[in-house]
């Protein structure tokens, strides 16, 4: 959306000029101007061939899929408001034709243009509806026809784009043909000349291939002469996605959005010439919400967008200011204390713009809580700096190996804030077919300042408190075994594998937010019931552990009985507990248990807080633990 | 409710203070003042804007809530303070002048909110007495003037006295003294110049038998109060210049249930845990500062000024290519899905949010191992069982532990309030005796994360399908070697000493504080108390902070030689071409602007094709956007983006048109101003006009367009001259070669052409002519 995109960027731009300060790292934004500067093109093109319409042993149509496809990534566009970026859908095979250099074959069923509602519905219906009659609609040819005119379309479909920001023209083909000229080699030859002039004038083609049943797509029979392997990059434009429909939709939408870096910057690993490579920093996870609303005039024949603009008014003599007008000023001890915009820039200017790097720490020093957003990944960039592949890959082999996190300095463009990042090294992950599901390089996790952590609010109730004061031994401060056993079988049973897979959950409030826009624009009944993939299953959490959860609440109940009476207040318990330090009590009472042959009843953490503390590392289960510290007793 | 907080500082202005050179540097008084002025801009109030406040009404205020949010970053209202000082030659307390015996001792602020004119007091003006008056009549003021204040309310009382102890103390007075601070409650600090100081191995040999007396004296004195300590110069200064961090009162972000399984229905085989939720980690904000008119400043009227900005927002639309101002009861709200705009009912606006009910539920668990840290998406918070529930607490300690036990995470559907959208969390043990929680931190929805991917980077496949193993992309086993040499020098943990020997770790996220904060802030104070300064540098203990070790830099040193030579990374040039014309262009690439008439210009076109669409829906209205938007031209409502759009151009050269343009707009806003309406608008073009050709090589574009512009504002009728005079003020001059060196003007033909008077450019208008007639 152009003007959209116009509008917001322009009244940022202001809102910059007039407040100095509250520039700080604004991806979000970044991103946003990114895309509109940058725009993406992708031409589907989708082969119908018979082969490609019959159902596979999931009951899925190729062609069908693939044209679903095409529908989900437009929709994509559409909902992560990269609406800048064109898409065109294009049938080959087809009996009817219909293209610019009117070639027999090729159906051009959208132009490239940029992505609406109502263009994916018509591809919804073609795709989904069972009514639907393709070969009636299009028709499909068993006639060998020339590859090298559907080159020759998409590189026409290409060049009618007019826009001037476009930065990357990808075609995304999808066929089960591994070998569409085997016998004519005037066709061939011919397809591989134009499908080489696509990728001299910058149109890159991407193959997903489809294998049939009996047979397997053999990409060298006819693909590599026509798609040349990035060599820079060694990314391989052939993505085997003949699984099932969700591995071609996970591979065309992982390809979906062209890589963009936010930012980049010099890695400085040491101080001097030489020891400088570049990097770029990209973001993978960032937080989707509801676009915003626009401010639209419809008292005419057509609806038009409002552009909008603020202008600044000096409330004492009404005049317009401009930018440099504008100063900033505080209140302190009750009077105006006044700043330049130069000067509160100059306030904010605290080293050079690049990641620094301070030193290494163990894997282990980069704690959990230590969290303050999502992370960057960021990748090594030759551009900058030629050796920086061979540095990067280097140092993150060797951290991956010795366990590290790199602690730096970032200060990520010019002008930004100076803050701690962590860098933990990523290694890649493949699947079994050899596609990759992680990629090898760093995530970087922004560290919290002393300035940004919270101290726990008193929390005198939680148990340990209370125990300590009122029966001063260190054991049984922790809730008794029997009730945290007793929840230990209904974590285990309601264990998900294999890890946190955001697929998995689909944001509720957008997909009913999209619902109903979507039913508004198209005139269709609004349908306010969605799938909730959030809500917990709670009939299969009755039925797997609710005996479990039962037995525990009757225990807790019983425990609470023999709480003790007496709660004493937050303010004495912390008093004491500040004069007895813990790490001592532990250990003291070790001994102790010991010797009375009780080393069993201290629980987990004190084990292994008890271990750590004299230099053994924990292994195995409570048992084990309790074995260990007996022999470290033992052998003393 | 926060903490009420009642301070009085007992400055010693005597003689000697101000008279003797101390050993550390400057006088006692100097000392003195450098402390209590770190203590009180600590606790004097940031705001960005006025509050009413009435510091004679805090009294009531305190019990109802803080009446105002946000902008505080010092003290509270809560906070007060009192400046007495003793040793003066005059005397001015209510004590003295209701039963006497309080003589040279003066109340010179009474207790209230502090505000700047007792931080200038403190900095400035401070009184040097010539008499000596006993430190204890002040303590006994002091007290007192507590006592009056605070009644009986619960306050947070303190007394801090500063002094070198060289004045005599009549000690008759101790016991009552002792009494009436123990019974008060108040705490008494003595900070002494010069006093001794184990800790730091400071001692002072030649002291006064007086000073030395004194000195053990306080000690005593301190010893026998319930609260307080007596503290050296050295340490009270070493203590205050620690950054100092604002408490922030802790308040639950939630608090509500932590449930597993449907507790409505199966109450007795469903987890229900009453808890409450805690910011742990929270991005601390920088002080944002209120905008403020300069040109109040420079306005002679004589009313009260605010110096204030009000911001007044405008709606456009276009209307046979011109920008029409629409009032905003025209306008409607609407959605936009692709290309197709769709208003919102806004009688119900409802439909669009999903209804929900504030909860926290278990949706399963994971192991930890499972869990990849890149969906961490948020800050984190901590879960605590609520306030004096044992019961629940044994209950959720259970939970947590179970879940160390078993590491083991949950993931949580939060919905933080009714009908808010739900959130993703993970729920992480942490126990730390005697510390436990539940750690708090969403995860990324499929919407949220998006899959790249990334060359290998340790395989090179060739053209052919081919593994390759020496490339240059990969390093070689020399380099993996030293690289972790390397990862072994630069370790953290170890490289670090601390006063015992022990290895310390360096870097600590509670040791590193935000430089730029605590920078604000030090701006702030100084600015306050010296207008004319310059802003201070930041503290050079953060800034060290963000820098390579000296000693790790040293220990690395032949490591590293060995490394640069097997890396050998080489700084890429850019080609030259890159660099040259588009210099402005990459310097700063702002966002795609378009003038409206350029969007509308399309709209038009688009429309027609897309009208049989727009037509036939009722509700819903079809615009096709342009997809051409290229900017041409540039606009008289926009003309700086404009322009601006056309310099960044990439793909076509539109720099020297855009300079014309711009030229002919500025020169058409002069001559149609009506009044100065337009100049301000003119002298912003200019300066982006100005900034464009110098890096673009188009200064003769510009000269040439400034000569021409001087002579309208001269020639014209009426003449120009005030737009003229703005000109100067913005030191808009012709591009020199200082700046551009394509141009052929000196600095300072660039200077006197802009000063040069009416008069003058007249002439210069004549002599071309006359040129222009020679030529002829």
């Amino acid at each position: 959306m152009s003007s959209s995109a116009t509008i917001s960027s322009w009244s940022s731009v202001i809102d910059d000029q007039s407040d100095g300060f509250e520039a700080e790292d604004d991806f979000e934004t970044e991103e946003l101007r990114l895309a509109s500067g940058n725009r993406d093109a992708i031409l589907f093109v989708i082969d119908c061939s018979l082969s490609m319409m019959k159902e596979d042993e999931n009951g899925d149509v190729p062609f069908r899929s693939a044209t679903q496809c095409a529908s989900a990534v437009m929709m994509n566009k559409i909902i992560s408001a990269n609406d800048n970026d064109f898409l065109g859908v294009m049938f080959i095979g087809t009996e009817k034709s219909k293209n610019p250099l009117e070639k027999d074959h090729i159906y051009v069923l959208q132009n490239m243009d940029l992505s609406d509602i109502h263009r994916v519905m018509e591809l919804n219906e073609i795709a989904d509806d069972e009514q639907f009659d393709f070969a009636h609609e299009y028709g499909i040819t068993e006639k060998e026809y020339p590859l090298g005119d559907v080159f020759w379309v998409c590189s026409e479909l290409f060049n009618s784009i007019a826009a001037s920001t476009l930065k990357t023209k990808r075609i995304f083909f999808i066929t089960d043909q591994d070998n569409p000229h085997s016998a004519n080699s005037i066709f061939r030859k011919a397809a591989i000349t134009r499908a080489r002039d696509l990728v001299e004038s910058k149109i890159e083609i991407n193959l997903f291939s489809i294998s049939g049943a009996d047979s397997t797509f053999d990409v060298n029979a006819f693909y590599t002469e026509i798609i040349p392997t990035d060599e820079e990059y060694g990314d391989s434009p052939h993505i085997n996605a003949s699984k099932n429909f969700n591995s071609l939709l996970s591979q065309i939408l992982s390809k979906e959005s062209p890589r963009r870096s936010m930012f980049s910057v010099p890695f400085r690993l040491f101080e001097g010439e030489g020891m400088t490579i570049g990097v770029k920093g990209y973001i993978m996870i960032s937080e989707q919400k509801k676009p915003a609303y626009k401010w639209v005039h419809m008292r005419g024949e057509t609806t038009r967008l409002t552009e909008s603009r603020t202008k600044l008014i000096c409330a004492d003599t009404t005049q317009e200011l401009l930018p440099q007008d504008i100063k900033c000023c505080f209140i302190y001890g009750g009077e105006r204390v006044v700043f330049t915009k130069d000067e509160m820039q100059r306030i904010k200017e605290i080293g050079d713009k690049g990641i620094t790097l301070l030193g290494f720490k163990p894997a282990s020093a980069l704690k959990v809580h230590y969290n303050m957003g999502p992370p960057y990944f960021i990748y090594p960039d030759e551009e900058q700096y030629e050796g920086s592949r061979r540095t990067f890959a280097a140092l993150h082999k060797k951290m991956i190996e010795m366990e590290k996190v790199a602690i730096c300095a970032a200060n990520l463009r010019a002008g930004s804030l100076i803050k701690f990042v962590a860098l933990k090294p990523q290694p890649e992950l493949l699947d079994d077919e050899g596609q990759q599901i992680q990629p090898p390089g760093f995530t970087m996790f922004t560290l919290p300042f002393a300035d940004d952590i919270r101290p726990l609010p008193p929390h005198s109730s939680v148990t340990p408190g209370i125990y300590f004061i009122v029966i001063y031994v260190t054991y049984a401060i922790f809730p008794p075994d029997i009730l945290v056993d007793a929840i230990k079988p209904i974590i285990e049973k309601l264990q998900i594998r294999g890890g946190y897979d955001p697929q998995r959950f689909k944001n509720p409030s957008l997909a009913r937010f999209y619902n109903v826009l979507i039913d508004l624009a198209i005139n269709r009944d609004v349908e306010e019931e969605i799938t909730d993939s959030t809500l917990p299953k709670n009939s299969l959490i009755h039925q797997r552990v609710g005996e479990f959860i039962k037995l525990f609440n009757i225990e807790a109940n019983e425990q609470a009985k023999s709480l003790p009476e007496i709660y004493t207040p937050s303010r004495s318990s912390r008093s004491s507990s500040s004069r007895a330090p813990k790490s001592q009590g532990s250990h003291v009472d070790m001994i102790t248990l010991y010797a009375e042959n009780k080393v069993n009843r201290a629980t987990v953490v004190q084990l292994k807080e008890f271990l750590n503390s004299v230099g053994i590392k924990p292994s195995g289960k409570k048992d084990d633990l309790v074995n260990q510290v007996n022999i470290y007793f033992e052998s003393k | 409710m926060a903490d009420k907080k009642c301070t009085v500082y007992i400055i010693d202005v005597g003689p000697t203070m101000w008279k003797k050179e101390r050993k550390q540097g400057g006088k006692g008084l100097d000392l003195t003042k450098k402390a209590v002025l770190t203590m009180l801009e600590a606790k004097v109030n940031i705001f960005s804007s006025f509050v009413e406040n009435n510091a004679a009404n805090s009294q009531f205020d305190i019990n109802s809530r803080l009446p105002f949010c946000g902008g505080v970053i010092g003290g509270l209202k809560t906070d007060l303070t009192s400046l007495i000082v003793y040793g003066t030659d005059e005397t001015n307390n209510y004590m003295n002048d209701e039963s006497g015996g309080y003589e040279n001792i003066s109340v010179l602020y009474p207790i209230e909110q502090p505000k700047l004119p007792i931080l200038r007091t403190v900095n400035e003006e401070l009184p040097h007495g010539n008499q000596e008056s006993d430190a204890l009549d002040a303590i006994s003021l002091a007290v007192e003037m507590i006592n009056t204040h605070c009644r009986t309310l619960k306050y947070t009382k303190k007394i801090y006295l500063l002094t070198d102890g060289e004045s005599p103390i009549d000690r008759s007075n101790r016991e009552k003294i002792v009494e009436q601070a123990n019974s008060s409650n108040v705490e008494l600090n003595i900070l002494g110049v010069d006093f001794d100081d184990e800790e730091l191995g400071f001692f002072e040999n030649n002291k006064s038998d007086m000073k030395k007396r004194n000195e053990k004296f306080f000690r005593k004195l301190v010893d026998d109060c319930q609260q307080g300590t007596v503290f050296s110069m050295e340490e009270t200064l070493r203590q205050l210049s620690k950054p100092y961090i604002r408490v922030v009162r802790p308040t639950p972000v939630y608090k509500g249930t932590l449930s597993l399984g449907d507790f409505e229905t199966n109450p007795q085989s469903s987890l229900v845990f009453n808890v409450e939720m805690y910011n742990r980690t929270t991005k601390a904000k920088l002080l944002t500062a209120k905008k403020y008119s300069s040109i109040a400043e420079t306005s002679t009227s004589n009313d009260k000024k605010t110096f204030e900005v009000n911001v007044s927002k405008s709606h456009y639309i276009s209307n046979n290519n011109e920008a029409v101002e629409v009032q905003m009861d025209e306008l409607n709200k609407a959605y936009i899905l692709g290309k197709t705009y769709v208003p919102v009912d806004e009688l119900n606006e409802e439909i669009f949010n999903l209804p929900t009910k504030e909860s926290m539920q278990i949706i399963c668990f994971l192991k930890s191992d499972d869990l990849n840290r890149t969906y961490f998406m948020s800050n984190v918070s901590a879960i605590l069982p609520p306030k004096e529930d044992p019961i629940m607490a044994q209950r959720l300690s259970a939970f947590i532990h179970a879940l160390y036990e078993k590491e083991s995470y949950a993931i949580v559907r939060y919905v933080r309030k009714n009908n808010e959208t739900p959130k993703l969390g993970i729920l992480i043990p942490y126990i730390k005796t005697p510390k436990e929680c539940l750690h708090f931190i969403r995860i990324a929805f499929r919407e949220d994360y998006r899959r790249f991917t990334f060359p290998s980077l340790d395989r090179v496949i060739s053209k052919s399908g081919k593994q390759i193993v020496n490339h240059p992309y990969l390093p070689t086993d020399q380099i993996e070697y030293k690289m972790g040499k390397f990862i072994e020098g630069m370790d953290l943990t170890n490289s670090l000493t601390d006063e015992e020997g022990k290895p310390k770790e360096h870097l600590k996220v509670k040791e590193c504080f935000n430089p730029i904060i605590h920078r604000t802030k030090r701006a702030i104070c100084h600015r306050a108390l010296h207008t004319d300064e310059s802003i201070p540098s930041p503290d050079p203990e953060m800034v060290a902070q963000t820098k390579l070790i000296p000693c790790l830099i040293e220990k690395n040193k032949e490591l590293i030689d060995e490394l640069r030579e097997i890396l050998k990374i080489k700084k890429v040039i850019k080609e030259k071409g890159k660099t040259g014309k588009r210099r402005f262009a990459d310097a700063n690439r702002p966002p795609q602007i378009h003038s409206l008439d350029e969007i509308l210009n399309n709209d038009e076109l688009d429309t027609r094709e897309n009208g049989k669409r727009a037509r036939t829906e009722n509700d819903v209205i079809s615009d096709t956007l342009s997809q051409q938007e290229i900017v041409r031209e540039v606009g008289t409502v926009d003309p700086v983006s404009n322009f601006k759009a056309m310099i960044l151009n990439r793909d076509e050269d539109l720099v020297t048109s855009a300079v014309e343009q711009m030229s002919g707009v500025i020169l058409h806003y002069v001559k149609t101003s009506f009044g100065e309406g337009l100049y301000k608008k003119a002298i912003e073009c200019m300066k982006a006009l100005r900034q464009a050709c110098a890096q673009e090589n188009e200064t003769s574009r510009f000269n040439d367009f400034l000569k021409e512009l001087k002579t309208l504002c001269f020639n014209s009728q009426p003449p120009k001259t005030h737009f003229w005079e703005s000109v100067i003020r913005e030191k808009i001059s012709l591009i020199s070669e200082d700046e551009a060196p394509d141009s052929t003007t000196t600095t300072q033909e660039a200077e006197s052409f802009l000063n040069d008077t009416a008069d003058k450019s007249n002439i210069s208008a004549m002599n071309d002519d006359e040129v222009a007639t020679d030529d002829l």
